[in-house]
């Protein structure tokens, strides 16, 4: 009976073709690499992890990843969209301390083309903080952010944040509150789109 | 631009009691071979060993070169949850066995499930007593 199913599924790999599948524009529109499929329509909201480094060969970069998803397919090749990006675990893990204080900040933005992101920021204090400072810290976060991304276009805020224009922006400002170690854009999520 | 080398995901999970490859492109959409400890040992306390994983991950390079594929990043997963966060006993053994089959590995990364706050671990207040 294996011997039956094992053959099977040669055949199904056999129907298959490989698609490219490419960055967004906005990322350079680069291939990432290939997926297999046996129909286009399949192809469709499949996910890829890429990290900076290997869309710009900067190492130092190698703990960010890019969210992309494939959502239109022409010929051989497979279009992507941007959907988030994520630090990896193990980085995050190594900027905690014992003796800190890890404020994590969740913030909604509107960009002003009508785009709608999550962006989840990360600070890091040189020592504990009072939760009362943590809580106006956390406010005066928010607040910053907003403003920062109701005056950028979409494709200028994901460049700001994933490079961390904004992360320095936010870590000028808001260590005036309470002396930090690190300010960390650690996520974002697109939700809506124009 | 030249034809790029087909990459794919080796997704390891390593509990103690089983070691589980799946291979698959990157995407983790389309599945290239699977493999497990349990296939290639007869007893089931040997599913978790290092000597199991390094049999499967050797089948299941075989199986990803046959397919065309040069090199595998690696996701490696530990039971996770209210349970153990470290991997296995076999995840370190499959990766150095996918490296020995002649495999090229990029990133390797732990993607272990962490709670955020979740159900509390078994056993209660007074432990697991045998």
């Amino acid at each position: 009976m294996a011997k039956a199913r094992r053959r099977r599924v040669r055949d199904t790999w056999k129907e298959k073709q490989w698609y490219k599948i490419t960055s967004p524009k906005a990322f350079g529109g680069n291939e990432i690499g290939n997926t297999p499929s046996r129909d286009p329509e399949l192809l469709l909201k499949r996910r890829v992890d890429v990290t900076m480094r290997e869309l710009t060969g900067d190492f130092s970069k190698q703990y960010i990843k890019l969210k992309f998803q494939i959502d239109n397919v022409a010929g051989n090749s497979a279009e992507t969209k941007f959907i988030g990006h994520q630090v990896t675990t193990d980085y995050v893990r190594s900027m905690i301390r014992r003796g800190t204080s890890r404020i994590d900040t969740p913030v909604i933005v509107n960009t002003n083309d009508g785009h709608k992101m999550k962006v989840q920021v990360l600070a890091i204090t040189t020592r504990r903080a009072k939760s009362s400072q943590q809580k106006y810290m956390r406010e005066t976060m928010q607040e910053l952010l907003t403003k920062i991304s109701a005056q950028k276009s979409y494709e200028e805020l994901i460049e700001g944040l994933v490079i961390g224009k904004i992360a320095s922006e936010i870590y000028h400002k808001a260590k005036k509150i309470y002396p930090l170690k690190r300010v960390e854009i650690i996520k974002t999520k697109v939700l809506e789109e124009e | 631009m030249a034809e790029k080398e087909k990459w794919g995901i080796a997704n390891i999970y390593s509990s103690f009691n089983n070691t589980i490859i799946t291979i698959t492109d990157i995407t983790g959409a389309e599945t290239i071979t699977q493999w497990s400890g349990g296939k290639v040992v007869r007893a089931d306390r040997q599913e978790s060993s290092p000597f199991a994983a390094m049999e499967a991950a050797s089948r299941a390079a075989d199986d990803t070169k046959e397919k065309g594929i040069v090199g595998l990043h690696i996701k490696v997963r530990a039971p996770g949850g209210n349970g153990p966060r470290t991997p296995g006993p076999g995840a370190q053994a499959t990766i150095r066995a996918l490296a020995r089959a002649g495999i090229r590995i990029g990133k390797i990364e732990d993607v272990t499930p962490i709670p955020h706050d979740g159900t509390g671990r078994p056993g209660g207040k007074r432990g697991r007593r045998v």
